[in-house]
């Protein structure tokens, strides 16, 4: 069955090429909005509130959207709103534009951004009014070098994982070579020994070998395959 | 897992034309046969509502009781193996083919815990693509689903199974079935460059025989295939010299004169004055190029076509001795007098009688190639007819796997070896 992509989704995908990567999504409790994620590329940090179809219903909602992402501005250093397609018109690229706000339009085809956010210092505005913002900052550049860490553990598991198993073929081939140097230093004895067994079971009733095993030059020929 | 278990747990496969061959080495001498076919059953039908049905397909010794009414016989029957070769997308080919292999392996799995699967070694027609070994692989390897019956597996064309039951290395193995006949020099190996195959079997005799029963005033019989190999067998005749056979056959009409009365029937076939005839059945086998056929293409008799069948190109005219010569001498020069020195028939096509009283005129199959053979210079000729041809391919898959030693891994380049599915 096909996975039918949340707005979420979609409106994370346009940023990743540009290196923004999610780091919180919410999808409950948001004022103006019925789910924001914010998406960081390590030096900036991007909200975008996001407004479904039944949020867009209620009157005056689109307004209450913007007042709210005007809001966010003094904790991120760009914001935007996400609404459905259809509902483009209801919002004027504009005003929008020139309160730094970015647009981005989403339908079950994809999100495109219709006007890009203008993105603040805001490293150096956090550092100077909030502690705990700053904490949060050095969090999140603590969690792009534990990323960066994972990925460097998980391509080191990868090469033990393939040494491991070469070392295990390898283990299995000397086994098999030593049971068949063993073998063959005894090979007259085992035949020898190996001929009334087969002739135990081949028959109870018979007491010969199958007259197509005795004396065939081709055992001979074949065991000696390698 | 020890070289003892592989040896007391080798199974044998031979997936013949007409008959599937199976069982483990404790057999001793004779495998078990039951016909290379599968039945699918109506599962609409009441008969498979009344018996509870639940399988698809049914395949061994109890198929007889499934079967119905003549017509869904001829829809629902299918015989996998004619040629030798499946069609990658024949579904109902290789569910047969499936559906036989589980029913030869769970025949004979051992319920103690010590059992880890059979070493299974199968066998093939020569002509038989990669991706029919590709293909019985993954059968294979399917049929661990449930529990383990197949360790290990291997499959090695036929010809090679009949060189080795018969227990001889350097050969030319010639397997003649009912499509086609292959010619396959062995020398330790396959020698796989060197395999020719004729694009004629017991079938085009078949056809011929028909033609001359048609002619003798038959033709209502003519139609019945099983009754026209009978005949076959029964009447036809392999002539140690085509032209000299017929005017010996003219003059002595009594002798030479074809008369056979079906078992269980009121039919009597006379060939009467057209007993000469005997002697083109088995002569159409080895060499169809004698200017009395012409007659025959003429009415409307098939000619044998130079066709390509999965990789390999089947020759409809060349004659038997021929394509010997031109097999062999794609081979390295030093080895071609010891691989004329044996030559092995196979299969059923070579099994034509020469009755004591014909002796003069009429041979077995493996007079008539020496004297084809030393007719086109090739002297120091050995032929000889396989003994108990059925069994001798599953016999040479026995010792095969008896034999190969267990780490010798399976090899596309060379064909051979194990293919651990457990």
């Amino acid at each position: 069955m096909l996975r039918r992509f949340k707005p979420e989704d979609l409106v994370a995908a346009i940023y990743e090429e540009e290196g923004f990567y999610e780091v919180e999504r919410r999808e409950e409790g948001i004022l103006g909005a019925s789910s924001r994620i914010v998406l960081s590329d390590g030096r900036r940090e991007l909200a975008v509130n996001i407004l479904d179809e039944d949020t867009l219903m209620v009157h005056g909602a689109i307004h209450d959207a913007l007042l709210q992402a005007e809001k966010l501005r003094e904790r991120y250093s760009g914001v935007a709103i996400a609404i459905p397609r259809r509902f483009r018109r209801a919002v004027d690229d504009g005003v929008l534009s020139m309160h730094g706000l970015g647009l981005i339009v989403y339908d079950m085809m994809g999100a495109e951004e219709v006007v890009p956010p203008r993105f603040s210092e805001r490293v150096e505005v956090v550092k100077s009014s909030n502690t705990a913002i700053e904490e949060k900052a050095v969090s999140i550049e603590e969690i792009v070098r534990i990323r960066s860490d994972i990925g460097r553990i998980l391509r080191m598991l990868e090469e033990l994982e393939a040494r491991l198993d070469r070392l295990e073929r390898a283990q299995r081939s000397l086994e098999i070579r030593v049971n068949r140097i063993e073998q063959r230093s005894s090979r007259v004895e085992v035949r020898v020994r190996e001929t009334p067994r087969i002739e135990e079971r081949v028959k109870p009733s018979s007491k010969k070998l199958p007259s197509y095993l005795v004396d065939n030059p081709w055992i001979d020929i074949l065991s000696r395959r390698e | 897992m020890s070289e003892e278990y592989k040896r007391e747990h080798v199974f044998g496969i031979d997936y013949g034309t007409s008959d599937f061959k199976y069982g483990p080495i404790t057999l001793g001498e004779i495998p078990e046969v039951v016909e290379n076919r599968g039945y699918f059953v109506d599962r609409e039908s009441l008969m498979s509502r009344l018996m509870d049905i639940r399988r698809e397909v049914i395949v061994g010794k109890e198929l007889p009781l499934f079967l119905e009414s003549r017509k869904s016989l001829a829809e629902r029957m299918v015989y996998p193996m004619r040629n030798g070769v499946i069609e990658k997308d024949d579904l109902r080919a290789w569910r047969v083919v499936e559906e036989l292999t589980r029913y030869a392996l769970e025949s004979f799995a051992p319920r103690d815990e010590e059992f880890d699967g059979f070493y299974l070694v199968a066998s093939v027609s020569m002509v038989a693509p990669r991706y029919m070994y590709e293909k019985l692989f993954e059968i294979f390897k399917r049929m661990n689903e449930e529990r383990t019956l197949v360790k290990a597996a291997t499959i090695i064309p036929q010809p090679l199974a009949v060189a080795i039951a018969h227990k001889i290395p350097t050969c030319v193995v010639v397997e003649s079935g009912h499509g086609n006949s292959q010619i396959c020099p062995i020398s330790m190996y396959p020698i796989r460059d060197a395999v020719l195959a004729l694009n004629r079997g017991g079938c085009s005799a078949n056809t011929l025989m028909a033609e001359i029963l048609k002619d003798a005033g038959y033709g209502d019989l003519a139609k019945e295939e099983s009754l026209v190999r009978r005949v076959k067998e029964e009447l036809g005749l392999l002539p140690r010299d085509l032209d000299p056979a017929i005017d010996y056959a003219k003059a002595n009409p009594e002798k030479v004169r074809g008369r056979l009365k079906i078992p269980g029937t009121r039919i009597v076939i006379d060939l009467g004055e057209h007993s000469w005839t005997r002697f083109l059945v088995g002569e159409y086998v080895f060499n169809p190029n004698h200017e009395i056929f012409q007659s025959y293409f003429t009415r409307g008799m098939p000619k044998p076509s130079d066709i390509k069948i999965g990789d390999t190109f089947f020759y409809g005219m060349m004659d038997m001795a021929e394509a010997i010569i031109e097999s062999v001498e794609k081979c390295p020069i030093e080895l071609q007098p010891h691989l004329y020195s044996k030559i092995l028939l196979s299969g059923g096509n070579f099994g034509w009688r020469a009755p004591e009283d014909l002796k003069e005129v009429a041979v077995t199959s493996d007079l008539k190639l020496s004297s084809m053979l030393r007719e086109k210079g090739i002297e120091d000729v050995e032929v000889r007819i396989t003994e108990e041809p059925r069994f001798s391919v599953w016999r040479g898959c026995i010792v095969y796997g008896y034999a190969v030693p267990i780490d010798y891994e399976w090899n596309w380049n060379r064909m051979e070896g194990w293919l651990y599915l457990a």
